[in-house]
């Protein structure tokens, strides 16, 4: 800084505290709470080594288990082969559940969740059939990708969201006639099948990689304003609860268009494994927000600013919430039809903790929430 | 609230930077009142609103070409005669003949115009996903926006950067002309040249003469409040940018039909500060919005398109600006012309973009809530 600038600022601080002492409004916002001796560090600390980078890890060791499954699969198409596809495929897309939360930084930078298991964002309306809106596959891209063998999955646009990742994996491994599809231009779709789950494991490396470097990062801003990591971890609880009521439940249940199901939307639609993944999203939530059961968390934070009630209310909505989901047996889509009764319980309690997750905690913690695009121009 | 002299001399006094310490002896100015609103003797700013209102016009047009998923091919005649007002570009007959263009009074206008032409040209395209060092476009909410190769989106580069190159610099320099303008012979329908002057500044910051800066008030006027008077509430809330420039256009503005001329150079004063603070405030909300939008490429890619142009607006700060010249040019380093924005969203830290808040804040001080 030369001595100009610093000039400058003292003058202008100089100003600042005049404007201060003569005038009762001086316009600064409301302060952000005082945590009294609550450790923001440690808390982000155990995030980053206890949770996050262990859970990407073990995303990562899943995805190389279906790696290997698929490319069996795909060099001897059989119901032998399908079926070991299906349960590394199963624990793949469970495990993915449980890193969702944490789609910020790394993640964030890689496009991780539009790549790996699009749901087609939370501004788009269900209220069209045809479209591709939700957890939805483009067979008709992929089918094409495989005819021309000409595409590239690094493309950011929604057809290329729509043809790769978990989705794009099911249909071409466990949707029905899947095997006997392998039959027709065997070596194009070979390699397709082999590119998606080469793509996943690529991606979850390079998040694997770079939070090694982002750790520091991470641990080392203890704020709680926009684009911080505490603000970005409560922005995605929020978000999480947002794709709960729209895309994985609500939405393909109807919520949007008069009743209408989309069951073909919903999530793990061929595998048959939606309330599972459902489960598995909310208690990795809870688990988020808990800190696996730790005081150094968003959970101990909120006590140690006084806000035990709330935290009592969240921790009590989120037993409701996965107690429903429980409730509602796979394959989910099935379910959207002949359970109705058991998702309307479920969204009910949903909103509920969408509510206390939006509203309540980010007014608690200081946050705002800002992962909706809500800029008018 | 009708505020006497003294009245006045107080909220001056408590509004202003520098006047705390003024004593109570003022020169021998007739006592004068502050109306609640712009409503004074021969104000006319019709040539200001005109240009806002060509703007407005302008990136109205060139929305259609994302509003929804459609290619839709902008039209470059019509756009090279809005630029310039001729050949009946506008809808309204009254912005076709009132004489003035948003064109002459644009700085660097080759730039912005520039922005212009590359969106046409990018509208006429077949539809491509963007990619990085690949034009097309982005989904976005219901509709999709188009950016360059960089991911600047080009309805953004000419919004934001207009508002910076012809309404914020032409004010400033309005502004600026006041003190030394005459304030004697009164021009029917106009007032003096003083007045006349400080009347157009206002006309370019865009609030109804009836302004006030309830929630309500912008809720029921949305239509009416362009541009900077849309982003005083918008980004400036923290800064309370709203409630300052309101009473100091209406303070010296009363300040200039009584001859006040320390109130008038106070004002103006305050004025400029908070102006070129609001681009400021914007420009850091729009620089740290995009780090809470991860995986959300389109709304990284839009908020910081409107950054970009906020910066660019920097560039026309008044003279008394906090920011050094070297700091300016920190930040168009950052986030300026041939900034690749993908480069800035592949960084998981944001460091670029947080030393570009850095920058503002050693510059204006804090900006915005958090």
């Amino acid at each position: 800084m030369n001595k100009r600038i610093k000039g400058i600022s003292a003058l202008l601080s100089g100003l600042f505290i005049l404007f201060l002492s003569c005038s009762k409004d001086s316009g600064s916002g409301p302060k952000p709470p005082e945590p009294g001796e609550f450790d923001k560090t440690a808390m982000l600390t155990h995030y980053a080594d206890n949770i996050i980078i262990p859970a990407y890890q073990q995303m990562q060791e899943d995805l190389g288990g279906l790696q290997q499954a698929v490319n069996a699969f795909a060099d001897a198409p059989s119901e032998a082969t399908q079926d070991a596809a299906k349960v590394a495929y199963t624990k793949a897309h469970l495990q993915y559940e449980k890193i969702e939360v944490y789609n910020f930084g790394p993640a964030g930078a890689a496009f991780l969740d539009l790549y790996t298991n699009f749901s087609g964002g939370l501004d788009y309306s269900f209220t069209q059939d045809g479209e591709l809106t939700g957890f939805s596959v483009d067979s008709v891209t992929i089918e094409n990708n495989i005819a021309s063998g000409a595409y590239d999955l690094t493309e950011y646009s929604r057809s290329s969201f729509y043809a790769q990742g978990f989705p794009a994996l099911s249909y071409l491994m466990i949707s029905p006639g899947a095997i006997e599809k392998f039959s027709v231009n065997t070596a194009n779709r070979v390699q397709y099948v082999k590119d998606v789950a080469g793509r996943l494991k690529f991606l979850v490396d390079k998040v694997v990689n770079d939070w090694g470097s982002y750790r520091a990062t991470f641990i080392g801003n203890t704020k709680t304003d926009v684009g911080s990591p505490i603000g970005n971890l409560v922005n995605q609880f929020a978000y999480q609860m947002d794709m709960l009521k729209g895309p994985r439940i609500g939405w393909p249940f109807g919520k949007q268009s008069n009743g209408i199901v989309f069951e073909t939307k919903s999530e793990g639609y061929y595998a048959g494994i939606g309330s599972q993944l459902a489960q598995a999203n909310i208690n990795s939530l809870k688990n988020a927000y808990t800190g696996s059961g730790n005081k150094k968390s968003v959970a101990g934070y909120l006590i140690s600013l006084g806000k035990e009630s709330l935290n009592n209310d969240v921790l009590a909505q989120f037993d409701v919430v996965a107690a429903k989901l429980d409730a509602i047996p796979d394959p989910l889509a099935e379910s959207f039809l002949t359970e109705g009764n058991k998702i309307e319980d479920a969204y009910k309690e949903i909103q509920k903790l969408l509510t206390l997750l939006k509203t309540d905690v980010p007014s608690a913690t200081g946050v705002q929430i800002t992962f909706m695009d809500n800029d008018g121009d | 609230m009708k505020l006497t002299f003294k009245g006045t001399f107080l909220f001056v006094a408590l509004f202003s930077l520098i006047s705390c310490d003024k004593d109570d002896d003022g020169p021998n100015i007739p006592q004068y009142t502050i109306p609640d609103s712009y409503s004074f003797d021969n104000v006319n700013f019709e040539d200001a609103t005109a240009r806002v209102k060509m703007l407005d016009n302008i990136n109205k047009y060139l929305s259609t070409a994302q509003a929804n998923m459609d290619k839709v091919t902008l039209d470059q005649t019509k756009l090279d005669n809005m630029w310039v007002n001729s050949g009946n570009a506008f809808d309204t007959a009254w912005l076709n003949t009132t004489g003035v263009s948003l064109a002459e009074i644009t700085a660097d206008a080759a730039t912005f115009k520039g922005y212009i032409d590359a969106l046409a040209a990018l509208s006429a395209q077949d539809l491509t996903p963007a990619a990085d060092g690949t034009a097309g476009y982005i989904a976005r909410n219901a509709g999709k926006i188009l950016v360059s190769g960089e991911g600047l989106e080009y309805v953004q580069a000419v919004q934001k950067g207009t508002m910076g190159a012809a309404l914020f610099k032409e004010g400033i320099a309005l502004l600026d002309e006041v003190l030394a303008s005459d304030n004697n012979t009164v021009v029917p329908g106009e007032g003096t040249e003083m007045a006349h002057n400080f009347d157009l500044a206002y006309g370019y910051f865009s609030i109804p003469t009836n302004y006030d800066t309830t929630t309500e008030f912008a809720t029921n006027n949305r239509s009416k409040l362009l541009f900077w008077g849309n982003y005083i509430r918008e980004r400036g809330g923290y800064i309370n940018a709203a409630d300052v420039i309101w009473k100091a256009f209406r303070t010296g503005r009363a300040a200039i039909e009584a001859k006040d001329m320390s109130t008038v150079n106070s004002q103006v004063g305050i004025i400029k500060e908070y102006w070129e603070k609001v681009a400021a405030a914007a420009a850091w909300a729009y620089v740290t919005i995009p780090q809470s939008q991860s995986g959300n490429l389109s709304s990284q890619l839009h908020a910081l398109s409107e950054g970009f142009g906020f910066i660019s607006a920097l560039k026309y700060r008044p003279s008394t600006s906090p920011l050094t010249a070297s700091q300016y040019n920190q930040l168009i380093e950052i986030l300026g012309p041939g900034t690749n924005f993908y480069d800035l969203l592949s960084d998981p830290s944001f460091t670029q973009l947080n030393a570009a808040k850095a920058i503002l804040n050693t510059a204006y001080g804090q900006l915005q809530e958090n």
